[in-house]
């Protein structure tokens, strides 16, 4: 069995799976000022139901707390110790302002200048958090590990370094990710242990994980460490609960429409497509891998207004809808009036669409409108996603020539507001559509399912005899016949390590992409230039059979 | 909202002429390496582009390709002539302000008729912009700063009978590089007299002089002849570590040249300096087109960076003095050498395809009209080629020509057919933005 959690910005759900079907389910309030008090909850209303707190074998959770810590921008001072060496002048590019270390580590990771901190850089120390990251770390990891050390000595709070963010070019990116990490690590070690008393009070003793952006899982004692990377769970959780609940094999458009929003994501053979680059916090791009999506501003509690040109939907949200009680009219009450959805006053509903009839408009022409308006929304933002998509640049001439537009052939909802308006979307498209049952949990469902992932990148240069994996600062000397099945060989080996070391049971591991170049010196193949990047094989722990479609 | 530079990045990191040549897989994946590391396809200031296919009828609005496109043509190069063409459209859609086109393979040694590749380039990327951009938004005024250390002889060669292409070329003197032309002399056929600049500089010539003669002459005349549209072809062979020639320039002076150019569109030529200059060029170049700081952009190793000697900086003084003398007297000259040339011009040109070993002879006649620009006719021979032996009789009708000077130049094709003795027939129809098989 497993427990799957979703902290949300509304609602905490919970949800226990066995044998790939949702054996209950429990929706709360989140508590903002003690998250622990919904949290229980929450765990209650599933637990009464299945008395399986002992049968777990694991518990995971989705929670939007870095993601809350970033807007409210109630964040800790934190101290970037940024070696740029020549190049763009990064001073503006960071969310604090850094201190500049001189010193140089080249493209192919020879350090040219050893870096030394500036003698004055101790005094303001002790105890704040730092971050350590040098232009091209990830090729050569040594001087960030030397100024680590300076600074311990110095008397410094956590020392986040930036290559041990991701093994991936973008000296912006892992420096932007430090930061964010260095800053929410106290407050998610906080949250972590919370959530853990709270387990521990319902008797559950079963390993707990932590979602991540990549729609993958990561145990708590790593997600203590990355807490970067827990960072926009929210669609990420949705899409993996899409994954466990109708595991798409065509290509297909996924919309979780929520309260607020509809997130939207593509898929293709069985996976959702990832953005090329990573996360953007708070406006600053960081290394955090994340999915390929977009977000509207289109949920069932949009508010509606009338204008002169039609009807505006959201952004705000001003409570829930009129049916239930709520100030203003929503994307609800639309449904509701049009029979797309069945709790709440009918009447009510119908107050609400005639506040924006014109004269002589029926209410329920009104409903019309808004659902038409709400679709057209969604549909230009997918046909907007599907052209961005083909405009990704890359770097092969294969790749260009061979380029074909994403062109889905499915489209999916889950979300409290899918029943409403995804068959309209799905009719705009001329597409089937499938709205699984349990869509309405579909987050927590991710939670529970979604597999711990890691990915490794290793750096191998064979003229220089060098081969390097930089997440864990470890190089070795190698020659000059080394091979790219070498090299994963030895990556999945370090997956298997790391795997292992955090208690995830290793399940296998797959190439996200490899590269070889020869390098010629003086007319002469002095070597090869191998990059590798291999990842425990993503998924889910199981897939719905026969639970949900339509 | 308009971006400062646009930027269409192309690597082709599986594209190779072979496995040792300069023009390999590695030339710039260290570009890329750093460009990524800095982070500058992040920045809100510049916005990455795809680069396009380019179409056949792209390539042959500039170029005769004997016997056939297909043949010569690899998909490479029309992903990095498209890259032109991509960065060519977002400038005059004014989605950017200017636009970098980092793209390989390169091109400006192609010539309007090609049997092969020569000096790495099989299609002139430039050209074939500066032909759509004349097609699609009716550009006027273009002028083009060759930045290159080999002199731009294919895009001198395309441009030579049009007075609306200004083309100034500085690079190190054919006297002791590839590909040995680029003197003062060629200025231009007589209708375009003036409109071709060629400024060889000695060996070992850096930044400073770089600088005096864009400050002193290179400058001035851009302001005079006030182009509608002004291209630099960026190639980055002049750099102190570049191991194909002599020359002294650094990455600083690099980017100090783009800032002061201001080109609307730059499209990325040679430069095989992969490791030690590349990164650090493009950085600079990239920066100094968005109008970002790139004073930072600066080589770890400045070890093989020499001064500039008195020969250089006189050579520089000189070609200023001669170059506007030139530029001043070319109305004169022009038309001194239309009234000798009368109503045609004729230059035979022996043309080497040093990558491929091919041996061209071309005998290039521009007819003149005194209603119309006139027309062309090209007589190409080659030896060594795929096919081994072949020729071709080409006519080229100017966009500008006249009905008469359209149905003259077909003639000429359709007669020479006649008499036999070529294997191939074209008439390159710019009034109709065809080429035609005869």
């Amino acid at each position: 069995m497993l427990l799957g959690i979703d902290v949300g910005g509304t609602f905490t759900d919970a949800v226990i799976i066995e044998n790939g079907r949702v054996l209950c389910k429990a929706k709360r309030h989140t508590t903002h000022g003690n998250v622990t008090d919904g949290l229980l909850a929450a765990l209650d209303g599933v637990l009464e139901n299945s008395g399986a707190a002992d049968k777990l074998k694991r518990a995971a959770i989705s929670t939007t707390l870095v993601t809350n810590a970033v807007a409210t921008g109630r964040l800790p001072e934190v101290k970037i110790f940024a070696v740029p060496g020549p190049g763009f002048d990064c001073r503006k590019a960071f969310p604090a302002p850094p201190v500049i270390v001189e010193g140089y580590t080249d493209h192919r990771g020879q350090n040219v200048r050893h870096a030394k901190l500036p003698s004055a850089a101790g005094d303001f120390l002790p105890g704040v958090p730092a971050v350590v990251s040098a232009k091209f770390s990830v090729r050569n990891p040594e001087s960030e590990l030397a100024l680590e050390k300076e600074l311990k000595a110095h008397g410094a709070g956590k020392v986040v370094t930036g290559h041990s963010m991701s093994g991936l070019l973008g000296f912006i990116r892992r420096t932007n990710s430090a930061y964010y990490t260095a800053a929410t690590l106290d407050l998610c070690g906080g949250f972590f242990a919370l959530v853990r008393e709270g387990l521990k009070r319902r008797a559950i003793n079963a390993p707990l994980y932590v979602l991540k952006a990549d729609g993958g899982t990561m145990p708590e004692n790593l997600a203590a460490r990355y807490t970067a990377e827990t960072y926009f769970t929210g669609p990420a959780a949705s899409v993996m609960g899409i994954k466990a609940l109708v595991n798409p094999g065509r290509r297909a458009v996924s919309l979780d429409i929520g309260g607020t929003t509809t997130d939207i994501a593509f898929w293709e053979n069985s996976r959702p497509l990832f953005g090329k680059r990573g996360a953007k916090i708070n406006g600053y791009p960081t290394a955090v891998r994340a999915l390929h999506l977009s977000s509207v501003p289109v949920g069932g509690d949009s508010c509606l207004t009338r204008t002169e040109s039609g009807i505006a939907i959201g952004p705000r949200r001003m409570g829930p809808a009129m049916a239930l009680g709520g100030p203003a009219p929503t994307l609800t009450d639309a449904f509701l009036l049009l029979r797309l959805d069945d709790f709440g006053d009918a009447e009510k509903a119908r107050a609400a669409m005639h506040s924006l009839a014109r004269p002589g408009e029926t209410p329920e022409a009104v409903a019309d409108e808004v659902m038409r308006t709400a679709a057209d929304k969604i549909v230009a933002v997918i046909m907007e996603m599907i052209e961005e998509y083909a405009l990704e640049p890359v770097y092969r001439v294969e790749d260009v020539v061979k380029a074909r537009k994403f062109a889905p052939e499915l489209v999916i909802g889950v979300g409290g507001a899918a029943k409403g308006l995804v068959p309209e979307i799905a009719g705009r498209l001329g597409l089937p559509f499938d709205i699984p049952a349990d869509a309405l949990v579909a987050n927590a469902v991710g939670a529970a399912a979604a597999r711990p992932t890691i990915l490794g990148v290793l750096r191998v240069d064979t003229a220089l005899g060098s081969c390097i994996l930089p997440q864990a600062a470890q190089g070795m000397k190698i020659d000059r016949n080394f091979s790219v099945r070498e090299g994963e060989r030895l990556l999945t080996e370090w997956l298997r390590r790391e795997a292992e070391r955090s208690g995830v049971e290793f399940h296998g591991a797959e190439t996200v992409w490899r590269e070889e170049f020869p390098v010629i010196r003086d007319g002469w193949r002095s070597g090869s230039i191998i990059n590798i990047a291999m990842q425990l094989t993503p998924g889910v722990f199981f897939t719905a059979k026969g639970v949900g479609g339509q | 909202m308009t971006a400062p530079l646009g930027l269409v990045f192309f690597p082709a990191v599986d594209w190779m002429i072979s496995e040792t040549h300069p023009e390999r897989q590695e030339r710039l994946i260290y570009t890329y390496d750093q460009i990524v590391e800095e982070g500058l396809l992040d920045l809100a200031e510049i916005r990455e582009y795809k680069p396009r296919v380019a179409a056949r009828r792209d390539i042959e609005r500039t170029h005769i390709v004997v016997p056939d496109l297909k043949d010569i043509v690899t998909d490479a190069h029309l992903v990095s002539a498209g890259g032109t063409l991509t960065a060519a459209d977002a400038v005059m859609k004014r989605e950017v302000k200017r636009a970098f086109a980092l793209v390989r393979p390169p091109g400006h040694h192609a010539m309007r008729v090609a049997h092969g590749i020569r000096g790495f380039c099989t299609v002139n990327i430039e050209a074939i912009m500066i032909d759509y951009l004349r097609k699609t938004y009716n550009a006027g005024r273009i002028a083009v700063v060759d930045t290159d250390v080999h002199h731009g002889d294919g895009t001198q060669e395309i441009f030579y009978h049009d007075p609306d292409t200004l083309f100034i070329s500085f690079h190190q003197d054919g006297h002791t590089l590839y590909p040995g032309s680029g003197f003062m002399e060629e200025a231009g056929s007589p209708y375009a007299f003036g409109a071709n600049i060629n400024l060889p500089l000695l060996p070992e010539t850096g930044d400073r002089g770089v600088h005096l003669l864009f400050d002193e002459l290179i400058r001035p005349i851009l302001d005079d002849f006030q182009p509608d549209i002004l291209i630099n072809s960026a190639g980055q062979d002049n750099h102190y570590t570049d191991m194909l020639a002599s020359m002294q320039v650094t990455a600083q002076g690099y980017a100090r040249l783009a800032d002061k150019l201001k080109a609307d569109i730059a499209v990325l030529e040679g430069g095989y300096s992969i490791e030690a200059a590349l990164p650090y060029v493009n950085t600079g170049i990239v920066l100094a087109m968005a109008g970002l700081d790139y004073s930072h952009v600066i080589e770890p190793d400045q070890r093989e960076l020499r001064a500039e000697g008195n020969h250089t900086t006189a050579r520089v003084a000189q070609l200023i003095r001669d170059g506007r003398a030139l530029w001043s007297a070319r109305g004169k000259l022009k038309a001194e050498k239309i009234a000798k040339a009368g109503s045609s011009w004729t230059r035979k040109k022996p043309i080497y395809y040093d990558t491929d070993g091919i041996r061209e002879m071309q005998t290039e006649t521009a007819f003149y009209c005194p209603k119309c620009p006139g027309y062309l006719t090209i007589d190409s021979s080659a030896w060594g080629s795929y096919f081994g032996e072949q020729s071709a009789f080409i006519a080229v009708v100017w966009a500008a020509s006249c009905p008469d000077c359209g149905k003259k130049a077909y003639d000429a094709v359709l007669r020479a057919k006649k008499q036999g003795g070529h294997n191939y027939f074209f008439v390159q129809d710019k009034t109709k933005d065809l080429l035609e098989r005869i």
